[in-house]
């Protein structure tokens, strides 16, 4: 007679494993391309109009600012990595991504995954045939 | 990608959404003081594939149509009127064989400040060299 064994749980934990390694490294990817494509200002632009900087220079943009802010999440549950830029004093990430009325677009994350997406399907790939 | 701009004026001129976008259709910018509503379109990312036969280029391509009215409707309508002509459409590209163009996203948004909606559309577009 014959048996197989399928030792499920083993299996599970070490793609669980490695999958988290390899969201890991997608998102690495994608966001230090983000970074190198993300434009960089070269003066600190206007002032505050209210507040209490009102007449001062606005330094929350210094150039440079929304390059630092380009991160990527891990999510918890492991479906899936999110490269996100932006934050509450750089509230411009998307302006910038999208273009306004006013600016034209200057594109940084989209054209990174696109210009990633083999690299990105690669990690998947490699880590697929490690658990082989 | 001149052939594929052209390509994309070529399917606006004449359609329903010409008709609706008193404004125009614009590649990148539009000219100060253009009418509303107005759209534009330009280039997110383009990149080359190819088979051991076949050259191609696969291009991001993003539009953003304007329009200034209060309620977002006038917007959406224009919204459904561009993606009726664009997308999974036969596109004709001079030199080129225009294998798919598939609407990838959509997004609403207003700019508070110059009281504008914003309707941004991105299309994937695979083309392969003839």
């Amino acid at each position: 007679m014959a048996k197989v064994n399928w030792f499920a749980q083993n299996v599970l934990k070490k793609v669980g494993k490695g999958k988290f390694n390899s969201l890991r490294k997608a998102g690495s990817i994608v966001r230090r391309e983000a970074r190198a494509l993300c434009s960089v200002g070269i003066e600190i632009e206007g002032t505050a109009k209210s507040g209490k900087s009102a007449g001062q220079a606005w330094t929350e943009r210094t150039p440079g600012s929304l390059k630092k802010t380009i991160r990527f999440q891990v999510s918890k549950d492991g479906s899936g990595v999110r490269v996100k830029a932006g934050s509450k004093l750089v509230f411009y990430a998307r302006f910038v991504e999208f273009g306004t009325e006013e600016n034209m677009a200057i594109p940084y994350l989209r054209p990174a995954l696109h210009k990633q997406g083999a690299k990105v399907l690669a990690c998947f790939e490699g880590q697929m045939e490690q658990t082989n | 990608m001149k052939e594929l701009f052209q390509g994309i004026t070529n399917r606006f001129t004449g359609s329903a959404l010409a008709s609706a976008l008193s404004g125009g259709l614009h590649l990148a910018k539009a000219p100060p003081n253009t009418p509303y509503p107005y759209a534009v379109y330009f280039m997110v990312s383009g990149k080359p594939e190819w088979t051991f036969t076949e050259d191609m280029e696969n291009v991001l391509l993003q539009f953003s149509i304007f329009d200034s009215d209060l309620s977002a409707l006038g917007i959406c309508d224009l919204y459904a009127k561009l993606d009726a002509l664009y997308h999974d459409c036969d596109l004709a590209v001079t030199g080129y064989d225009c294998l798919y163009m598939l609407r990838e996203f959509q997004q609403l948004q207003r700019d508070e400040e110059e009281a504008v909606w914003q309707y941004n559309t991105q299309f994937q577009i695979m083309l392969e060299k003839l």
